[in-house]
């Protein structure tokens, strides 16, 4: 079980058996309660979140399309989206987008399957992040972590809202050089 | 509302696929991706760079009893709350699609053309247009959710689950940009459990949801992320 590919796990998890879910809770925990704990900025609520996200992985486990990305990734939009929600309802304000990348690639504990295909893929895309100007970066986590839109950007970076949106469209289309010719060769699905 | 032309689609991509573009303005790209394979590879690129990202983000290790509790949330759904959840996913598809077949009957050749997108994207249910939010006690305590589907007919529907509450409660909408709901329904709680279901004109981004009780407090309430 413990070896189990990380998509053998969900499919395990969709049929409700025991040790599937688990060991999916215990491969995926600190990444989801990280990821909560980082946008929410609060214990409790990070708990809340992340309890939340693998009940909803649950749920939808037979939604899950692998051509669109491995199985973390999955995961972790659940996490983000139900972080975002949670701190919508409580007006919480975003922490500083450079705590996030300040703290480092996780060392992931992740299944044989994401290890071969997502590896390669983190450091990747980490290299590529760590290239983009400051303002490309911090408009780009305000985004994709936190769901902030590009005039939320603009208000909080006091640019105008052409600028923010021109900032997160460099920084994704950067990012998504990078990773395309790695895309091409794993993904034969 | 007219279609986005190819060129603000592709302008517009990294927006959607971040899941922060405007409803309005998500709305009329899907309309042009529906029949430009183009876009729609570009915007699912996109969406796995997006996702992707958050593979950097950083681990932490729960607090004891965190393993424990997240797997007995799962494992705690019996098999009638599964029957139950099933009921109101396929409550709130079939209040759509029949909604959609009345379309389909009685509209222009244009409406059931969007009304065949609309079915597409029900079915596909991969561009983010069914949103979903946590309904609430006033202490914040969870009481149901509230679904919504965003399109040029937007529907809302809320699925009560509380642990108390009886009677009839006022559904109250209030828009982001205003301070003023109107009340827009009814709905009976018998135990705590009820739901209801609407189309709506509001714009879903940002949108308060309440449930009212008889002296006019605000007994449950949910709110949508805004743009």
């Amino acid at each position: 079980m413990w070896a189990a590919s990380d998509e053998a796990l969900l499919a395990g998890l969709a049929t409700g058996d025991a040790d599937a879910i688990a060991a999916f809770v215990r491969r995926f925990q600190r990444r989801v309660f990280g990821l909560a704990l980082v946008i929410v900025g609060d214990q409790g609520a990070a708990e809340d979140v992340a309890q939340e996200a693998f009940a909803r992985a649950w749920r939808h486990a037979a939604a899950y399309d692998a051509r669109r990305g491995p199985v973390a990734a999955w995961l972790l939009a659940i996490t983000r989206n139900l972080a975002i929600d949670a701190i919508r309802l409580r007006r919480a304000e975003p922490k500083d987008p450079d705590d996030i990348l300040a703290l480092g690639i996780p060392e992931t504990e992740a299944g044989p399957d994401e290890r071969a295909i997502v590896g390669e893929d983190v450091a990747r895309l980490r290299r590529a992040i760590s290239t983009l100007p400051e303002d490309q970066r911090r408009a780009l986590i305000l985004a994709a972590y936190y769901g902030r839109t590009a005039r939320e950007i603009s208000e909080s970076e006091h640019v105008p809202l052409g600028t923010a949106k021109t900032r997160i469209r460099a920084a994704m289309m950067k990012l998504r050089s990078a990773l395309e010719v790695l895309g091409d060769r794993s993904d034969p699905r | 509302m007219t279609e986005a032309t190819h060129d603000e689609v592709r302008e517009l991509a990294p927006e959607l696929a971040l899941g922060i573009a405007a409803g309005e303005q998500r709305a009329r790209a899907l309309q042009h991706m529906a029949s430009c394979a183009e876009c729609r590879t570009l915007v699912d690129e996109l969406s796995r760079t997006a996702d992707s990202m958050l593979l950097l983000g950083p681990q932490k290790e729960p607090p004891i009893g965190f393993e424990s509790q997240a797997i007995g949330r799962v494992r705690g759904m019996r098999p009638r709350q599964r029957l139950k959840m099933a009921a109101a996913v396929a409550s709130i598809v079939l209040v759509a699609i029949g909604a959609t077949a009345i379309i389909m009957q009685t509209a222009s050749s244009r409406d059931r053309d969007l009304a065949n997108r609309y079915l597409a994207l029900l079915e596909g249910r991969s561009h983010g247009e069914l949103f979903a939010t946590p309904l609430r006690t006033a202490d914040g305590g969870r009481a149901g959710q509230v679904f919504a589907y965003e399109g040029s007919s937007n529907w809302i529907f809320i699925v009560i689950g509380a642990r108390s509450g009886n009677g009839v409660h006022d559904v109250v909408l209030t828009p982001h940009a205003l301070g003023t709901g109107s009340t827009v329904g009814h709905v009976r709680l018998v135990d705590g459990r009820g739901s209801w279901g609407s189309t709506t004109g509001l714009d879903l981004r940002g949108l308060r949801v309440q449930l009212l009780d008889s002296q006019g407090k605000s007994a449950f309430e949910a709110r949508f992320p805004p743009r």
